[in-house]
């Protein structure tokens, strides 16, 4: 179970718990009042209980006095009647004073006769019939007792007057009661007589002033009593008033004849136990003896606790639950946090554990300090590093454990912990690098350290963290990448990149007061002759002396470079023009003497040489680097084995210039898809042929103000730079694509031939082959569709490639044509090698054929070379009709000029050549 | 020398008193005749003192003093 779970089954026991104390709390506030009420409320019973019990010792003070007074003078006439008229007003609980007379039974009538001349007219003893609940003339018996005297009289009470008392048990008890005991008895008033509760009290009077001695003198010398009535209600009276919510009762306990009188008032408490509930009860009853009879007195009150006490009780459980909440939730937010610091402990512990064991892992050594920069942790790296164990180094000045050198300068670094703090403050978090470890006996060590400061939670220093890696490794291959980075790994000098880099600096260095710096740009002529006789190999053993000849010659502040393939660089700095020059030359000629020997075989190299000079800051590297290629590239076509200095205004410098602008709109014709092309028709002349139709592609490229560019502006840039593979690759898929798409509205009984033309460069191109062959897959071109052109010189230049790429291609059925035939003069022995089909007269035959017998004298000889060897002829530049006659009668095959047709766009190319279908179908 | 004179107010408060004991629910029967209790006393205090009778203490305090008629 989770520490949550704990929490919240607590938490349920909790809130129980504090239900049951806010109730209590509630309930001893009501206890305590109810105590409170209880106990004013005895004191309230005590004053009644004395209030009451000393009204009825009064009374029974007051009959023992009536009873002496009759004997001084009887209870009748006047003065007794207003004697006894100021008691009944002094004592108001006293509700009728009565005088009995006894008497007998033979006695009665005499009685009775008194009575009536006493005033009484109708006077005769009654009693009770309880069956008649009437008074009746009472019934022979040996004695009455009669009320003669009733004080105050009044019509309501004097029924009684007349009436025999003795009949009723109690009163009869009562008389017997006094007369044994010679007191005062007392009785409940009989029902007959009122309905109003009272008591009476009665004292026996006898005849003679002394006192019968025995129960049976008392019988005969009793002579009547006095009895007084007390009323209940007014008896309680005053204490109602004062306490309205106590209920009153009094009782009188049973009889007891045979116990003994009692002297003192026996009062007894009923404590009634207290309540929970708002309304208690109280009552208290106290038994007390008068007038020989046990009265009980019965208190009762009804408590309800008022607005107040609630409201009290109810703050008080109000208070209890809010500081009862206060201290559960204090209570809570302790064990909360003793919960979460069990935690936090828990996941500190588990947090050490595993920074000590990630850094026994880690790779790099960990050093910890505390302030005083004395060692407190050494991880296992570190021992090793340092070349000290843990134990030895606790306690230790760092300083004295860690040295370091700077790898730079090789000076010992003092405070190496303060210096790579500060400077890892500047540099923003970086490490303190390029520094050597210098572990005792043992080499040094490139390390990279980073010292970071401990802090507590308080943000306050508690010491430093040095992390040191080894990277001697690392630092090794760093230098070796950067030497690869920068150097030609066949020679070991510079490569371009680098050399590029020198020339970017030099150029930065450029000042007032700098005598220049100059570049050379040397090109080896004919080492491609090398390569191909002797292979690569030799090519690199010549490269390698020549780089060894060649840094034997500059100084030590030049830089040489190999450029790439047998392309040097060479920056003489702080080196004026002149003198660059004749450095140049000297290069050139120790060149020129050294003999590269391969297999006993020997090879004079030479060497071409652009010089630029590099005097203007404002100038860059490429700019410098284009100028000497220019240099290079006029000292060869000089004659090779020459220094040539740039000048900027030079003819075959601004025509080199434009080679190169032409170059860079190659490449944006290529990008921009601005090169776009044309189809020019070869006429059949010969009714032979009239069934083949020959179409040559030409190419075109749109310029910048709208303008066409030719094939020979753009051209010979292309070769010179080296884009024309990535022309000719363009033209061999645009032709392609609008063969596939004119296929189905050619004329199948005419036999469709497409000539394109292909670069010097192209042929022999394996690359260039086989792109032809997956892009006539990619078409489903068929190759007998197909006539490449090429130039007799690019044939003849690389004549075995040339072979070889003719071969590959005619074998799968494509054709060949040989353009420009005759311009080139090449010996007639090649062409009866070539596996070629068709002969371009060079158009400058063709157009000078009409006026020069020579011109005329070619084509023809030419023509019947092809036909020798079994070739088609294609005449060129066919401009007129003339011309046309003149080649038909000599024999030419096909025809294409302007006189045939000018070249057309292939849109409506497309559209004249549907159309002609559609008439050859409908003809057909 | 005394005179024993009844109340006749005592009759109209009896009777009154009567009327409303029945109206309360006594029996007219139960109600007896009675004769007059209350009187006043007066004493000829002429006469006593020609009679030569000195003042007797129980009835000064009771007797209304009587002297016309003399």
């Amino acid at each position: 179970m989770t520490a949550g779970n704990n929490l919240k089954t607590t938490s349920r026991f909790q809130g129980l718990l504090f239900a049951v104390l806010v109730l209590l709390g509630g309930a001893i506030v009501m206890f305590a009042d109810q105590q409170a009420e209880r106990k004013k409320f005895l004191e309230y019973s005590d004053l009644v209980y004395q209030g009451i019990a000393q009204r009825l010792l009064t009374a029974e003070g007051a009959i023992t006095a009536l009873v002496n007074f009759d004997h001084d003078s009887t209870i009748d006439g006047n003065i007794a009647d207003g004697v006894l008229q100021d008691l009944v007003k002094a004592y108001p609980y006293i509700y009728s004073i009565a005088k009995l007379d006894w008497v007998r039974w033979r006695d009665r009538n005499d009685y009775e006769k008194h009575m009536q001349e006493e005033g009484m007219a109708e006077m005769t003893i009654r009693e009770y019939d309880k069956e008649k609940d009437a008074f009746v003339k009472a019934s022979r018996r040996s004695s009455y007792l009669v009320t003669s005297v009733l004080i105050p009289m009044e019509p309501k009470t004097s029924q009684v007057l007349g009436l025999d008392l003795y009949l009723n048990k109690e009163v009869e008890a009562a008389v017997l009661l006094a007369m044994q005991e010679n007191s005062v008895s007392m009785i409940k008033v009989p029902d007959f007589l009122t309905t109003q509760p009272g008591l009476i009290m009665m004292k026996n009077i006898y005849f003679g002033r002394l006192k019968p001695e025995s129960l049976q003198e008392s019988k005969r010398q009793i002579n009547g009593a006095v009895m007084l009535y007390i009323d209940q209600e007014k008896i309680f009276s005053s204490f109602i008033d004062h306490f309205p919510d106590i209920t009153f009762d009094l009782t009188l306990l049973d009889f007891d004849m045979a116990g003994a009188k009692r002297d003192e008032f026996a009062a007894s408490h009923d404590h009634n136990s207290m309540s929970l509930l708002p309304t208690v009860k109280f009552t208290d009853h106290r038994v007390f003896n008068v007038a020989n009879r046990d009265v009980l007195l019965e208190l009762t009150r009804m408590y309800h606790p008022g607005l107040l006490q609630i409201s009290i009780a109810l703050a008080v459980m109000i208070l209890i639950a809010v500081l009862l909440k206060i201290w559960s939730v204090s209570r809570t937010h302790q064990r909360l946090a003793a919960a979460k610091q069990e935690e936090s402990f828990q996941a500190l512990f588990s947090e050490r554990e595993r920074a000590e064991v990630t850094l026994s892992s880690i790779a790099d050594a960990v050093i910890t300090t505390d302030n005083h920069n004395n060692i407190t942790f050494l991880n296992p790296i570190a021992e090793n590093l340092m070349a000290i164990s843990n134990e030895e180094a606790f306690g230790k000045s760092v300083n004295d454990v860690v040295h370091l050198l700077d790898e730079e300068s090789q000076e010992e670094i003092v405070n190496p912990l303060e210096s790579c703090i500060e400077k890892k403050i500047e540099n923003d978090g970086i490490m303190s690098s390029h520094l050597l470890a210098l572990p005792a006996g043992k080499s040094p060590l490139s390390v990279d350290l980073s010292c970071s400061r401990l802090k507590d939670i308080r943000d306050q220093e508690m010491g430093l963290v040095i992390i040191m890696r080894d990277v001697t490794h690392e630092r090794e291959l760093k230098k070796q990448l950067t030497y690869q980075a920068s150097h030609d790994s066949l020679t070991g000098l510079f490569n371009r990149g680098k050399f590029e880099q020198e020339i970017r600096n030099t150029i930065q260095s450029i000042g007032d007061d700098s005598p220049g710096h100059v570049l050379c740009y040397m090109d080896l002529d004919q080492f491609k002759i090398v390569n191909d006789t002797c292979g690569h190999i030799a090519g690199d053993a010549l490269l390698k002396q020549l780089s060894q000849l060649l840094m034997s010659r500059i100084r030590e502040s030049d830089v040489l470079a190999r450029l790439g393939g047998d392309e040097f660089g060479l920056l003489l700095r702080n080196c004026e023009i002149e003198n660059a020059v004749q450095i140049a030359d000297t290069l050139r000629l120790a060149v020129r003497q050294f003999i590269f020997r391969w297999d006993d075989r020997a090879f004079d190299v030479r060497m071409s040489i652009g010089v630029v000079a590099v005097n203007d800051p404002q100038s860059t590297h490429a700019e410098l680097m284009s100028a000497a290629d220019v240099a290079c590239y006029i000292a060869k076509e000089s004659g090779r084995d020459y220094v040539h200095t740039y000048k900027p205004d030079e003819k075959s410098v601004t025509q080199h210039h434009e080679l190169m602008q032409w170059s860079q709109k190659i490449q944006d014709a290529l990008r921009e898809d601005r090169f776009f092309l044309m189809l020019q028709t070869m006429a059949p002349l010969l009714s032979a042929q009239s069934d083949i139709q020959v179409q040559e592609f030409l190419l075109r490229m749109r310029l910048d103000d709208g303008s066409i560019a030719r094939p020979y502006s753009f051209i010979p840039a292309a070769e010179r730079y080296g884009l024309m593979r990535d022309v000719d690759m363009w033209v061999i898929e645009h032709c392609f694509e609008i063969i596939r798409d004119v296929r189905k509205d050619t004329d199948s009984s005419v036999t469709y031939l497409y000539s394109i033309n292909l670069s010097g460069q192209s042929v022999g191109d394996p690359q260039i082959s086989d792109f032809i062959v997956s892009k006539m897959k990619e078409y489903e071109i068929d190759p007998n569709q197909i006539m490449l052109e090429i130039t007799e010189t690019a044939a003849i230049t690389n004549y075995q490639t040339a072979m070889d790429f003719i071969s590959l291609l005619s074998d799968i059925g494509c054709r060949f044509a040989l353009d420009d035939f005759g311009a080139g003069l090449s010996s007639f022995g090649y062409l009866k090698k070539m596996k070629v089909d068709f002969l371009k007269i060079d158009g400058q035959f063709v157009k000078g054929m009409a006026e020069d017998p020579i011109d005329r004298m070619m084509v023809n000889n030419i023509t019947h070379l092809a036909y020798g060897l079994g070739l088609f002829v294609i005449a060129e530049s066919v401009e007129d009709a003339t011309l046309m006659e003149m080649l038909r009668d000599i024999g030419v095959h096909f025809a294409q000029g302007y006189h045939v047709q000018r070249p057309t766009n292939i849109e409506d190319w497309k559209k004249e050549n549907m159309l002609k279908t559609i008439f050859m179908r409908t003809v057909h | 020398m005394l005179g024993f004179v009844k109340k006749p107010q005592e009759q109209g408060e009896w009777a009154a008193k009567t009327a409303i004991a029945i109206h309360e629910g006594i029996p007219i029967q139960r109600i007896p005749i009675v004769a007059n209790r209350k009187w006043e006393i007066y004493e000829n205090t002429l006469l006593m003192k020609l009679a030569d009778v000195k003042d007797i203490d129980s009835l000064r305090a009771r007797t209304k003093k009587y002297q016309q008629g003399l």
